[in-house]
């Protein structure tokens, strides 16, 4: 079919087409501040031609289809770095509490805010221990002297049963939050198995493809991955799989593993799939830095403060234990409990301070023998902890936790660049550039312009026609 | 995608002039472990070093102390020694049997001094007891007319040190008598060097009393001009011990006074580089938010009608 009829057909045909283009690049403008979204290109082709003798004439244009901008690989790599990020941001915000929390045992600084060493941190505690060791030895009878050493003593061991209070509250905040994650996680993997249905239900023809829900799946994706790691393939049905390692978590519409939380003894926690119960030990992701979190620096915190406590008690008791107190009684502990938790001065020489055993002899009050081997042992290397003396022990537990920390910020900063370095080319790539659409929308305003000139000529052409008949 | 890489830079410059004004504010380069790592843990080492430091000058004050206290028991007893001397250098036969009995008389209060000087006590402990510091360094014996006939040591041989700097040991402390188990010498009694300053002054007086005055001249001048010699050695040794504490004291300051230039270096800005690189960042913030506002008012929209 051509003649005056045809074209006016085929300009019908190019305003609905340029009607589309303007729907479309107003679309894309529409979700300009949208992360998630992907801009749509509509692909147009010339319709079929007539043939005439020797003539082929065209006969218009139409919609092929409506295509989204994406690259697969760099949203597969975005992914990747999403894990890592949410591995590092997750521990980061834990190392950070713990900075807090354990602020008072890091405290470098001196209660007047300078490096003098005042009386805030565990350092200043250990070294009025020392210091009222000292104070001892010089007047060993001095009832004075006996209280204000207990003092100290008690005021460390409190330090030291706050921090591992500290670390054990820790703990149970970050079970929660890794409890919070993995639910979090298994509403992301059903509503990844939704979205499937749905888009599977959409494309069912082969004609349409679900632009806008791939979209959402995407998003849905990214965001499981930063809580852990993820893989996204291909099954031999085609179906869409989502695995994390081997564990497949979604086959197409089916979700088939999600995470579940199995509480251990003595208040620790592991992950295990629901369906083929094998273990979950995350790597990446915020379930990964929690994980590492836990079993990393807070551990070491742990350790190093249970060697501490450990150390005070059998080290001090062996020496305490063999001195005189000043009734001529011996062989009393100056610390009891058995690790940083129950760590605590023996609540009678407490009560008493002439307990105290520092002569190494009976009936000798000005005998300082035992309080100097003491101090003796304070700033020794004992091999308890591992060749180094107390305050070494503690300098090593705040620098490596500072250590820790500052690593952490500097890989999660590197991340951060990394992962925007690369959203940056997916944006160049996917996103919505607002001069490239103003100009893509003068442009089908301008072909509908012209497609309406068509018609109208048509119509006037078609006027001359019927006025022939007059 | 401007927009964001702009306010991605703008963070990063906000949170440098942050760290920066807060450094510049404080004074401190370390405020927390992570600030440096390696520069807290060496604090830590050297605040530790600062506090026994300060320590150990408490334990050379107490020691300086008791020197001191030491002194003036040396001081009585060698104002009574000399006396005791000038009497036996006299006491010879042109003396009237009552000359040596006041002499003998004067002896005999210069003994019952000396019985107070030897159980001084300070801060409620006896200062020449050894460790055994409760109780009186010596008890008395005495005949019927209340005369000191002997002088027992209650103490013990043993001395309490304190550390004066790591691992060195410091004793002002003074034992009355060595009975020849102890390492310390004996200030009032000393069997390893033969001295007794009781007996010795207690034969004297009786010598006096029995007009023996050839006793006198041919063992009491001897005797009683060794003990001078005795306490005018433990004066010295005192003297001695007061200087080297001195010496201690002045090297601990030395000490401190380095290791607080230690921390400051490591843990403290240097003020005016600080304050460069806060206006380094300022200048960048403040091109950024200009130039990143420039190119965003612009675009296609301008130049459509």
């Amino acid at each position: 079919m051509s003649g005056l009829l045809g074209t006016l057909d085929m300009g019908n045909r190019a305003l609905q087409t340029q009607m589309k283009g303007l729907e479309l690049t107003g679309h894309n403008l529409a979700n300009v501040n949208n992360p998630g979204f992907s801009r749509q290109r509509m692909e147009v082709d010339s319709t079929y031609q007539l043939e005439a003798g020797h003539q082929s004439r065209g006969t218009g244009v139409d919609i092929q289809t409506i295509q989204q901008i994406r690259d697969q690989i760099l949203d597969a790599q975005i992914r990747s770095e999403k894990s890592t990020t949410g591995f590092l941001e997750s521990k980061m915000t834990g190392l950070e509490y713990m900075q807090a929390g354990l602020g008072p045992v890091l405290n470098i600084m001196g209660q007047d805010g300078q490096h003098s060493g005042g009386a805030t941190g565990l350092t200043a505690l250990f070294n009025d221990f020392s210091g009222k060791m000292h104070e001892v030895a010089n007047d060993p009878s001095s009832r004075n002297a006996r209280q204000s050493f207990i003092d100290a003593a008690q005021n460390l061991t409190d330090k030291i049963q706050e921090t591992s209070l500290q670390a054990q509250e820790l703990q149970t905040r970050l079970d929660d939050e890794i409890k919070t994650v993995a639910s979090e996680s298994n509403n992301l993997i059903e509503r990844i198995a939704e979205l499937n249905q749905s888009i599977q239900k959409v494309e069912r023809g082969g004609l349409k493809t679900a632009n806008e829900l791939r979209d959402q799946r995407i998003e849905v994706l990214e965001q499981l991955s930063e809580l852990m790691p993820l893989d996204v393939s291909t099954a031999e049905s085609g179906k869409m799989l989502v695995l994390s390692g081997a564990t497949v978590l979604v086959e197409g519409e089916d979700v088939l593993n999600s995470i579940l939380v199995e509480p251990l003894p003595e208040g620790d926690l592991t992950l295990n799939w629901n369906n083929d119960n094998a273990p979950f030990q995350p790597q990446e992701g915020r379930l990964g830095g929690l994980f590492d979190l836990k079993s990393g620096a807070l551990r070491e915190v742990q350790t190093k403060n249970e060697t501490l406590a450990k150390g005070l008690i059998d080290i001090f008791n062996t020496i305490h234990g063999a001195g005189f107190a000043k009734d001529g009684s011996t062989g009393r502990a100056l610390f009891v409990g058995t690790d940083a938790a129950s760590l605590k001065v023996d609540p009678e020489i407490l009560q008493n301070p002439t307990l105290l055993q520092v002569a190494s002899r009976p009936d000798e009050p000005g005998n300082n023998d035992i309080i100097q081997d003491m101090i003796t042992a304070m700033g020794e290397n004992q091999a308890q902890l591992d060749d180094r003396n107390f305050i070494e022990m503690h300098a090593d537990m705040v620098s490596e936790l500072g250590q820790t920390i500052r690593n952490t910020k500097r890989e999660l900063e590197d991340q951060k660049s990394l992962e925007s370095l690369m959203q940056k080319q997916r944006e160049s790539i996917s996103g919505v550039s607002i001069d490239e659409e103003m100009t893509q929308l003068v442009r089908y305003q301008r072909a509908f312009e012209a497609s309406a000139k068509l018609i109208g000529i048509v119509d006037e052409m078609l006027g001359t026609v019927l006025s022939m008949s007059r | 995608m401007y927009p964001q890489s702009l306010l991605n830079q703008l963070n990063k410059l906000t949170a440098q002039q942050q760290t920066l004004q807060n450094q510049v504010s404080t004074g401190l380069r370390v405020q927390e472990a992570s600030d440096d790592p390696a520069a807290a843990r060496k604090m830590i080492q050297w605040q530790t070093d600062i506090a026994s430091l300060n320590q150990f000058r408490k334990n050379i004050a107490a020691q300086q102390d008791l020197a001191n206290m030491n002194r003036g028991v040396i001081d009585s007893l060698n104002q009574i020694s000399t006396r005791v001397n000038e009497l036996a250098i006299k006491s010879d036969d042109t003396q009237s049997p009552d000359t040596l009995s006041f002499f003998a008389e004067e002896v005999d209060s210069l003994i019952e001094r000396a019985s107070e000087v030897v159980n001084t006590q300070f801060n409620g402990k006896y200062l020449l007891s050894g460790t055994a510091e409760q109780s009186p360094a010596f008890t008395f014996e005495r005949d019927e007319d209340g005369r000191i006939t002997g002088a027992i040591y209650e103490g013990n041989g043993r001395i309490r040190s304190v550390e004066s700097s790591p691992g060195n040991k410091v004793s002002t402390q003074w034992i009355g008598t060595n009975d020849g188990t102890s390492d310390e010498p004996g200030l009032i009694q000393d069997f390893d060097l033969e001295i007794d300053f009781f007996r010795d002054l207690i034969a004297f007086r009786d010598h006096l009393i029995s007009g023996e005055t050839s006793m006198i001249r041919d063992q009491d001048i001897e005797s009683l001009q060794q003990l001078e010699d005795h306490l005018l050695h433990f004066n010295h040794r005192n003297s001695i011990m007061q200087t080297k504490l001195e010496a201690s004291v002045a090297t601990l300051n030395d000490q401190e006074l380095s290791l607080t230039g230690m921390i400051s270096r490591e843990g403290e800005v240097d003020l005016a580089e600080t304050i460069v690189r806060l206006n380094e960042v300022q200048y960048a913030y403040q091109a950024a938010l200009q130039s990143g506002a420039k190119i965003m008012n612009s675009s296609l929209m301008n130049y459509l009608r």
